[in-house]
């Protein structure tokens, strides 16, 4: 039987306790994917696809790899 | 009011020193040319319009200085605004705010700072101090529970930040003493100096500094022992036992690392720019995020009047290179602008020229975007004639430039002027590599990712400024407080991420709005309080009834004053601009490709004054000048 084809999607601190990989299938959106994330209440995030920030709207393909990148806002003093 | 030479003294009202209000009515006024003190009696209405902070700073701005006077004449006010819920019992307020019209934009200047100075001054019995004149020789002013002095300053002239505390603490006979003071770059009028708080807070951008050295006013030592009231203490305490309740679970970040932990996420995001915005990605990032720097540097955690949050890192290095914990430790701007706008990932060195900056008294964005600018002209060929040139990734180099700018020496005393003074001097060549706004440079969340971000630079009445502002990528995906904010208004979904959307122009308005009013009341933009909580905090302050449309209202008041300072100081639509670097698209890293083009802004802007019902230049209509009460601001006819 053919295995399944995958993404990678990356979450890490501090958006939840430990780090974490998921394996994702092709052919959804990330916003559908990012509904089920549990991440920490208050932070927000960005989504980096191969390296490249990304959307919602883009559509999974085999073999991508998906980081949650927290956003922090900026200080002076 | 009676007026009185250079001492003075007033007496509280009972209910103030009761507790019942969280504000006295008292703005003391200080004219330094004739040394006349005085105080300016203003009533519950003023308070529920302006607030405090920036709409303060704004009313006084608009009321009493002439159009297009010289920031650095004695005409100029320099404006001390507590808000009204600074020195209250609720967490996030230990904050102020300094205005006055800056050397560095001729726009406004008004710039937040942290720590104590603020609440200090309100427990000392004044809810602002507002200062005009220009002093024949160095002085400081001294304030203590209602009484006012202005005293000589000759021995304090030319110290560091450091060296003047230390000096006025022991002269004062008082290590409590809040001091708000400018170090050797105010003096020399650098015109991004910062006002600094107790060393290492600033109110840092648009030249606050630069006004105060112009003025020959040294210092402003507070000693504050009375009490701020709240008119309904249950209102306010409701909100502060919410955020208690909640601060570790919502603010983990700035509990583990404080902002500067964010320094790789922001650079892996690609909203740092990198070598002047040149390069995609920084090799070492990594070596001057908190993360790394913590075990190495990192010798204990600060606050702010009433933060349990304690987001202050304080850094410390014993060495060929030595950095003293009292200056504090570097934010993610500092360190981004210092950092990877120059090209350096020495943590040591990044947190030394932290350290200057707070010594010398500068504003830590401008001073690392000017530098980063100068190294670009360098890189480019354009710059010769002089013994010293800083280039990218030499941090000596970066020390020394900092110096230099502080002295007014060699290129430092072009690099004092702001990359887009430096540009005019040296010609169109140099003009491809400006990253400003009204002249000011940008802080640390590039445009080029954050397009709405780019747009509020654009608009903004202080130049390019990240606070009063819309960051998309805190509102793409629900989570934070900026999507909570905007679910409270009856947004369904959040913002896409790139281009500006109407609908982003809505979350614009409405989230500039808010930011606004809070750094009129003076609150700290990491507490993630809702509209609900600022509702509870305001009424519980003031004993008031307003609800969320009025927080909205307060801040597009302050929005569309801010905008007819502009207007009435020469400004046009032709100035609501991004400079090129906004607009040079990189060919790889996280955002290759990606940037808003000059077509899309000036649309954006369009649909922008509509939304504000403010005309094609961006003018705004009587009818909504009425609407938010500014009748008195309506420009006349002739």
């Amino acid at each position: 039987m053919k295995e399944p084809e995958t993404a990678l999607l990356i979450l890490d601190k501090p958006l939840v306790d430990h780090k974490l990989e998921m394996r994702l299938p092709e052919g959804v959106y990330l916003n559908e994917i990012v509904k089920t994330l549990k991440i920490k209440p208050g932070l927000s995030f960005v989504l980096l696809v191969n390296g490249q920030v990304s959307d919602g709207n883009y559509y999974v393909k085999h073999g991508d790899i998906i980081n949650c990148i927290p956003q922090i806002v900026g200080g002076l003093y | 009011m009676e007026k009185n030479n250079k001492q003075f003294q007033v007496l509280m009202e009972q209910d103030f020193l009761d507790g019942k209000t969280a504000f006295t009515g008292k703005i003391l006024r200080v004219n330094l040319t004739t040394e006349e003190i005085w105080v300016d009696e203003q009533p519950e209405s003023f308070y529920q319009k302006w607030i405090g902070g920036r709409g303060l700073i704004l009313y006084y701005l608009m009321k009493e200085t002439a159009p297009k006077i010289d920031p650095l004449g004695p005409e100029n006010l320099l404006i001390f605004a507590p808000g009204l819920l600074t020195g209250t019992i609720l967490p996030g307020t230990g904050r102020h705010a300094v205005g006055a019209k800056s050397p560095l934009t001729g726009a406004l200047a008004s710039s937040e700072a942290g720590g104590w100075w603020g609440a200090e001054v309100k427990k000392a019995g004044f809810d602002a101090v507002v200062i005009q004149g220009k002093a024949s020789r160095p002085v400081y002013l001294w304030i203590k529970d209602g009484s006012v002095e202005i005293r000589e300053a000759e021995h304090l002239w030319g110290k560091t930040t450091g060296d003047c505390q230390e000096a006025l603490h022991t002269e004062l006979g008082d290590s409590k003493v809040r001091i708000a003071q400018i170090g050797p770059a105010g003096e020399n009028e650098v015109l991004y100096a910062s006002i600094m708080h107790d060393i290492n807070r600033a109110a840092g951008r648009s030249g606050l500094g630069a006004v105060m050295g112009s003025k020959n006013l040294k210092a402003v030592a507070v000693r504050g022992t009375m009490k701020v009231g709240l008119a309904d203490q249950a209102l306010v305490k409701m909100t502060a036992k919410w955020i208690t309740s909640n601060y570790k679970d919502m603010m983990g970040w700035a509990i583990s690392y404080g902002t500067s932990g964010s320094v790789k996420f922001n650079h892996d995001s690609g909203a740092t720019g990198i070598r002047n915005y040149q390069d995609a990605v920084l090799d070492g990032i990594e070596n001057i995020d908190a993360a790394t720097i913590f075990p190495l540097l990192i010798k204990d955690r600060d606050t702010c009047n009433r933060c349990p949050v304690r987001c202050k890192l304080v850094v410390g290095h014993d060495g060929e290179i030595t950095i003293e914990e009292k200056y504090g430790g570097p934010e993610y701007e500092s360190i981004g602008g210092l950092g990877a706008l120059c090209g350096i990932t020495d943590p040591v060195i990044v947190a030394k020229a932290n350290e200057l900056c707070a010594a010398y008294g500068l504003d830590t964005i401008s001073t690392g975007g000017t530098i980063a600018f100068t190294m670009n002209c360098v890189q480019e060929g354009l710059l010769d004639g002089f013994d010293f040139l800083p280039t990218f990734d030499d941090g000596d180099a970066l020390l020394k430039s900092i110096q230099l700018i502080a002295d007014r020496s060699g290129i430092g005393d072009w690099m004092a002027e702001g990359s887009y003074r430096m540009a005019e001097r040296i010609g169109n060549a140099a003009v491809p590599f400006l990253a400003v706004s009204r002249k000011q440079e940008f802080p640390l969340h590039d445009p080029r990712l954050k397009n709405a971000m780019g747009m509020g630079y654009a608009l903004s009445a202080t130049g390019a400024d990240h606070m009063h502002n819309l960051n998309d990528t805190f509102a793409t995906f629900d989570g934070g407080d900026v999507c909570a904010r905007l679910r409270e208004l009856g947004f369904e979904t959040p913002l896409e991420l790139w281009g500006i959307s109407d609908k982003k122009i809505d979350a614009f308005v409405y989230e500039t709005a808010f930011k606004n009013f809070l750094d009129s009341a003076v609150i700290c933009h990491f507490y993630p309080y809702e509209y609900h909580h600022m509702v509870d905090a305001l009424n519980g302050a003031g004993g008031w009834n307003l609800d969320r449309d009025d927080i909205n209202q307060i801040g597009d008041r302050i929005i569309t004053l801010a905008r007819l300072y502009l207007l009435r100081e020469g400004f046009t639509l032709a100035d609501d601009t991004l400079s090129a670097r906004a607009y040079y698209r990189l060919s790889e890293g996280p955002i290759a490709g990606k940037s808003l083009t000059p077509p899309e802004l000036a649309d954006a802007l369009q649909r922008y004054f509509k939304r504000m019902n403010w005309t094609e230049t961006g003018v705004p209509s009587p009818e909504v000048l009425t609407e938010l009460g500014l009748e008195d601001f309506i420009p006349s006819a002739s």
